[in-house]
């Protein structure tokens, strides 16, 4: 096995010290930390993420598979840096005002960071005005999540804010969460929904049109 | 306007038994409920009993005094219930971390709580050493106080949670996840020691008289699968439940259990059924199994219970929630093994109004 598919599987099984020590074997041989993120890291995530809508992976298989690649980033990071690698888009993701729960919105965070995506993660209960000061300073999607009926209106409240502020045209947002349907989310002008962590990566690439 | 209590209830517990096993058509629609919020209970006791509602707002590590039973029980017979159910209290339990927010609810007293997900009371061996295993022992006054005011023809129903307490207090579901590969034996540990608690609770009041059954809540699932990987659960969940059947059934009663979250792709749904022998299934989701389907596919090897659906319940205008909850007992009454109730609980945030719509579709309908 080469090094890079190496790195690979042990992102994909949560291997966070095999991930560490493949990552710096790999850039001694003299691997760009570009190609060891593209071609190994963000493709492990990617097939941990098809993994969980298979239901084949879990939960606690998907946190320790993202557990694993952010230890490989850490090292890369200053190098990708230097070498100018972009993100694919910057998303910021928060669970909504009045609501709490923070599992669902962190496994989106780092699928999306898993796909190559800068995520800014704004925590949670997240009122309408900090999602506006992300569209203004740039953020391209707005994503937020729920996870009862009673919090499901203050998404509804994010997108009107954003069209307060003017900024609606700017950002693409997308919702979800367990009581949130394709239906509520064209009810209240959302660009998109998708159902889990995995599939929200490919919706998010749909909105910005990337492949 | 509809009046949601009865001048003169007749609770029969042994009719609901009956209609849930299957030997005995239905004569009515019988009602179930896991667990109402203090909020709609007190709305109700004040608005339509005309009496104080005296709140009782700790948490499960505290026994609530008798009053309290007093009212619930009271509550759950004049709205018609045959059962009322009774949650198992764990003082001297350490106070899990909570965070608290804005409470959106219609009915809101106070903040709404949140379980701390990223890590629970136990986060190391040392913790589990520290953990207060032996200061918690099975508690029967609430069973004992709710039995002193139950009308005749009415039982209780008990539970407490194992998996959900764990998840949500013990580790933390990010904690549990983490653990289960940086120190499985620990989370063995865990699971073995709560186990072994929620047994002795089990077994301390089974076989109290007007004990009817054990209504066991464990969410093992969540939208698009089981909450960790199904052979976990196999292995560290349903063996215990399994002991919690067996227990109720050797004293010749009812073990019915609630789960969220679709537990129907891999098949957990059938390990509950074939060999941990539930009576009963209870909560639906339409998204995930709408539990018209739900009876469908499995009605005749197990009772269905509940299943209106959360969101329709607070979301959804009169008219389409009446014909919802019409096209439910119409497909559902038929053959027995169906009693109506929401689809979790009765949450304070469902408009009032709406779940006395639940109330007065049971009551009305087939008449
Ligand atoms: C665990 C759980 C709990 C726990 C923890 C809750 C907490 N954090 O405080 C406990 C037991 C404490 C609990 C309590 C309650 N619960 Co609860 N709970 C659940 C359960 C079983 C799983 C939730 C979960 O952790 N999922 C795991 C995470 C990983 O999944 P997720 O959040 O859905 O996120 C995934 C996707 O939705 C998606 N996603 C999430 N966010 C986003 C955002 C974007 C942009 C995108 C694209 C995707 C996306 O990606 C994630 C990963 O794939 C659900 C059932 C369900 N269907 O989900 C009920 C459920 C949420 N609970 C429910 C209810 C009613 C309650 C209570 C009100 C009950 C009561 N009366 O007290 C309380 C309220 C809690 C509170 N804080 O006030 C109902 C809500 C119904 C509704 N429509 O409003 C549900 C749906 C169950 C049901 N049968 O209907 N609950």
């Amino acid at each position: 096995m080469g090094i890079l598919e190496e790195i690979n599987d042990a992102v994909i099984y949560g291997k966070r010290k095999d991930v560490v020590a493949g990552v710096e074997k790999a850039l001694i041989e003299g691997y760009d930390a570009g190609v060891i993120l593209h071609q190994s890291m963000i493709p492990a995530m990617t097939e941990v993420g098809l993994r969980f809508e298979r239901n084949e992976f879990f939960v606690p298989e998907m946190l320790i598979a993202a557990r694993a690649m952010q230890a490989g980033i850490d090292i890369l990071r200053p190098l990708l840096v230097e070498g100018g690698v972009e993100p694919l888009g910057t998303v910021a993701v928060g669970t909504v005002q009045g609501d709490l729960h923070d599992i669902g919105k962190n496994l989106v965070a780092l699928m999306l960071e898993g796909a190559g995506f800068e995520v800014r993660d704004l925590g949670v209960n997240v009122s309408p005005d900090h999602y506006v000061a992300a569209a203004q300073e740039g953020v391209q999607i707005i994503g937020l999540s729920a996870l009862l009926t009673t919090t499901m209106p203050a998404m509804k409240a994010v997108i009107d804010a954003l069209e307060a502020a003017g900024v609606r045209g700017q950002v693409k947002v997308m919702v979800g969460g367990a009581p949130v349907t394709q239906t509520y989310a064209d009810e209240i002008g959302a660009d998109g929904y998708s159902p889990d962590a995995s599939s929200a990566t490919r919706l998010a690439k749909q909105l910005l049109n990337i492949e | 306007m509809f009046d949601p209590v009865l001048p003169h209830p007749q609770p029969d517990f042994e009719a609901l038994l009956a209609v849930l096993k299957g030997t005995r058509q239905p004569e009515r629609v019988h009602f179930i409920e896991l667990s109402m919020d203090g909020e709609i209970m007190q709305a109700l006791t004040e608005r339509y009993l005309g009496e104080d509602w005296f709140e009782w707002g700790q948490g499960f590590e505290f026994t609530p005094p008798e009053p309290y039973f007093k009212q619930v029980v009271n509550l759950y017979y004049r709205l018609g219930f045959d059962h009322a159910p009774v949650w198992a209290t764990w003082p001297n339990h350490p106070r899990p971390a909570y965070r608290s927010g804005e409470n959106t609810a219609a009915l809101a007293s106070g903040q709404r709580n949140w379980t701390e997900e990223g890590s629970g009371l136990i986060t190391s061996w040392e913790d589990f050493e520290h953990f207060p295993w032996d200061d918690l022992q099975p508690d029967p006054r609430p069973v004992e106080y709710a039995t002193r005011y139950l009308p005749d023809g009415m039982m209780l129903t008990v539970n407490t949670t194992y998996f959900e307490h764990i998840f949500e207090n013990l580790l933390g579901f990010e904690g549990l996840s983490y653990l289960m590969y940086d120190e499985p034996e620990l989370v063995d540990a865990v699971f073995e020691h709560w186990g072994r608690k929620v047994l002795a609770y089990y077994e301390a009041v089974i076989g109290m008289e007007r004990v009817g059954g054990i209504f066991h809540a464990d969410d093992m699932g969540f939208k698009t699968s089981t909450l960790i990987a199904p052979d976990a659960l196999r292995r560290l969940v349903l063996p215990w439940h399994k002991r919690f059947a067996a227990l109720a059934h050797e004293h010749g009663k009812i073990f019915c259990i609630h789960s969220d979250g679709n537990l129907y792709k891999q098949g957990i749904i059938d390990d509950l059924i074939d060999d941990v022998r539930i009576d009963g299934f209870h909560a639906f989701e339409e998204i995930i199994m709408p539990v018209t389907q739900f009876n469908a596919e499995y009605g005749h090897r197990v009772a269905t219970l509940g299943g209106i659906d959360m969101d329709r319940l607070v979301r959804w205008p009169e008219p389409a929630l009446r014909q919802y909850i019409r096209a439910v007992l119409d497909k559902n009454m038929p053959g027995g093994r169906y009693a109506l109730g929401s689809g979790n609980t009765v949450a304070n945030y469902i408009p009032l109004e709406n779940y006395l719509i639940l109330l007065e579709e049971g009551r009305r309908w087939g008449s």
